[in-house]
């Protein structure tokens, strides 16, 4: 999936256009080149300000890159507005967006048990959100490789405005956590708060496997 | 403060700056340069910078606020992966250059809602920081203290509370007699329970003392078990000089509910009751922790949050036997603006509880005031409110006045004097 959702951030004053900036996150390997400049200084530098944003870009996908095998899985950033992207995204399919942290003890107790779930889906989506700052990001990883993870849809806050990021996914929300919201083909949404044995998550499960 | 996105941002300018310079080869930035220089660029790419590193409160996501005997207000805060005091002259208006605590290797200092790096003035001018660290690998903490006796210049090499085990969400109690108290949450239990092969839920509640300005502390042990990992402990000083603590418990059930404790003089004893049956079964995180205060009278007052069968929002109890009983939880605090992350203080004669409320757009700090040791309360006042990110908000007293802080992205921090009257207090938003 290459589109990120918004990549939107708590300091609107330095990023600017949150657009420019989803790009910028995929940008691919060998646009390292383009920090170069390509032919003499003056024509670059009247390139510079045409090719601001871009270079930017391409200053993101390096900095990816000096982050090396920390970010080695992708973590989407999760930022104000991505709920209604997730769910947009995925109309008309069956959704479970979990939220989960690794300072969140049940939630990792309980990993296994959505890896397995991802696993065995049918008929229906899943997407992580890790709820931790960058900070944690490596550690979360390590979780995910743990239970066999890595390989499905994840994301993580790219927000500090996180009462912002609750509230998308459900006005009464505080950030306790595991946290899952069922999303039905229409757009409907039911959140629980709570383990993934809660009858809810259970009979959503069980209604789609019995399809 | 501390997300991919801004430090990201940070290398995207210093490395389009380097483009332009024709030197491509991206210096570290130099706004996340740390006070001791010892965090390798390598190792900061892996945990960048937030975009705004300086070491300054506004780059900080949490703040915590103390009052020196000398009229000056201190706060506690980290950016990226250094800790910092800095002082203020003019209650939080402007703020010194601000010391640096400590810088750590690897890991995170514990700095993100209920967890945060705390201060405190003692009498006799000594600051004692507190913060806890969390390794790269384990997701155990390590509580670490460092004392400052030169008016905050200088601070003592951090020294850890405990050197095994796991810890975090300390909460320091001073009282008249200089003794300090610290509650934590300590993992070791649970720790060993695991290496046994058996179930444990949650941490458990330890406390120790201090006689030496928090030089050392003795008598460290855990005195009760199972408190829910994940929320804030909370502390108060009664009126004989020994501390209380509020905590959520993890009760038979796995129901989350609030206990509260009277600690022994010496550390030694604590006996614990239930604040409330709120009935919150639940395996998760609320990451919410309650607050007390006590005021001169010796009353308990406790604020907290549950999503319980019996009773969902915010909650105010007081005990006035000293814990023993509770009165009938009151309900306080907008429910459809999500109302959270509730503290209290007590000032001369007045009892105040702020809480935080979004509307989707809008944070707010609701308060009200009660001059009647909690019976009843004044209408609902916003005295602040913001429109982006926000750390949760903070109370402390000082002179016999009660001050909110309160530390937001767009504004900055803010140390707010809260109304000393009804009156004003109800006055209209």
């Amino acid at each position: 999936m290459g589109a990120a959702l918004s990549l939107a951030t708590r300091a609107p004053r330095v990023i600017g256009n949150p657009e420019t900036i989803d790009g910028a996150s995929f940008i691919t390997l060998d646009s390292r080149s383009g920090l170069r400049p390509a032919g003499n200084d003056k024509n670059y530098k009247s390139l510079v300000g045409l090719r601001r944003m871009r270079l930017m870009s391409l200053a993101l996908a390096f900095a990816l890159l000096a982050g090396g095998g920390a970010f080695a899985m992708d973590f989407k950033p999760y930022g104000r507005g991505a709920f209604g992207q997730l769910t947009k995204a995925h109309a008309g399919r069956p959704l479970i967006v979990h939220f989960w942290s690794v300072t969140c003890p049940p939630c990792l107790v309980e990993l296994p048990q959505w890896a397995k779930i991802a696993a065995e889906k049918k008929g229906f989506d899943i997407v992580f959100v890790n709820t931790d700052s960058d900070e944690d990001r490596a550690r979360a990883q390590a979780r995910l490789e743990k239970v066999g993870l890595s390989g499905a849809d994840h994301y993580g806050f790219a927000d500090d405005f996180v009462e912002k990021l609750y509230f998308e996914a459900d006005s009464a929300w505080r950030g306790e956590l595991p946290f899952t919201a069922l999303v039905a083909p229409d757009g409907g949404v039911v959140t629980v708060t709570g383990g993934v044995d809660d009858p809810l998550i259970v009979d959503w499960l069980h209604k789609r496997v019995a399809k | 403060m501390k997300r991919l996105a801004l430090a990201l941002m940070a290398f995207a300018a210093s490395g389009a700056a380097s483009a332009e310079q024709g030197a491509p080869s991206a210096d570290a930035p130099k706004d996340a340069a740390t006070p001791t220089q010892s965090t390798p660029p390598a190792a900061m790419s892996h945990h960048p910078a937030a975009a705004c590193a300086d070491a300054k409160v506004d780059c900080a996501a949490t703040a915590v606020p103390a009052f020196a005997k000398d009229g000056r207000l201190w706060v506690a805060f980290s950016v990226g992966k250094s800790l910092y005091a800095a002082a203020s002259s003019d209650n939080g208006a402007t703020f010194s250059a601000p010391t640096a605590i400590a810088t750590i290797g690897d890991g995170v200092i514990d700095a993100h809602g209920d967890a945060r790096p705390k201060i405190i003035a003692l009498k006799d001018g000594t600051l004692l920081a507190s913060y806890t660290t969390r390794p790269d690998k384990q997701m155990i903490g390590t509580i670490f203290t460092a004392r400052s006796t030169d008016g905050g210049k200088t601070f003592t090499a951090p020294q850890a509370l405990l050197a095994e085990g796991g810890q975090r969400f300390d909460s320091i109690v001073v009282n008249r007699k200089g003794r300090i108290y610290a509650g934590w949450l300590d993992k070791t239990h649970a720790l060993k329970a695991k290496a046994e092969g058996k179930e444990f839920l949650g941490s458990g509640v330890a406390f120790a003392y201090s006689d030496d300005g928090g030089k050392t502390f003795k008598g460290k042990s855990i005195l009760i078990d199972h408190a829910c990992e994940c929320c804030r402990m909370s502390g108060a000083l009664d009126k004989d000089g020994t501390p209380v603590f509020a905590w959520r418990q993890v009760l038979d059930g796995n129901v989350r509910d609030h206990m509260v404790a009277k600690l022994s003089a010496d550390a030694a004893q604590a006996t614990a009751t239930r604040v409330s049956d709120d009935d919150w079964a639940i395996n998760s995180c609320p990451h919410h922790g309650p607050s007390i205060a006590i005021d001169a009278a010796g009353d308990w007052h406790v604020v907290w949050f549950t999503k319980g069968k019996k009773r969902q929002g915010l909650y105010y109890a007081r005990s006035l036997d000293e814990g023993k009983s509770f009165s009938e939880p009151e309900k306080f605090g907008d429910d459809a603006r999500a109302a959270g992350h509730p503290t209290l203080v007590a000032a001369k004669g007045r009892l105040y509880r702020v809480w935080k409320e979004f509307d989707g757009t809008t944070t707010t700090i609701a308060m009200q005031m009660s001059r009647d040791n909690g019976k009843s309360w004044s209408a609902t006042r916003v005295v602040a409110q913001t429109l982006d990110a926000s750390d949760h908000p903070e109370l402390i007293a000082h002179n016999g006045a009660a001050y909110l802080s309160w530390l937001t992205h767009k504004e900055g921090y803010r140390l707010m004097p809260l109304p000393r009257d009804e009156k004003s207090a109800a006055a209209p938003q």
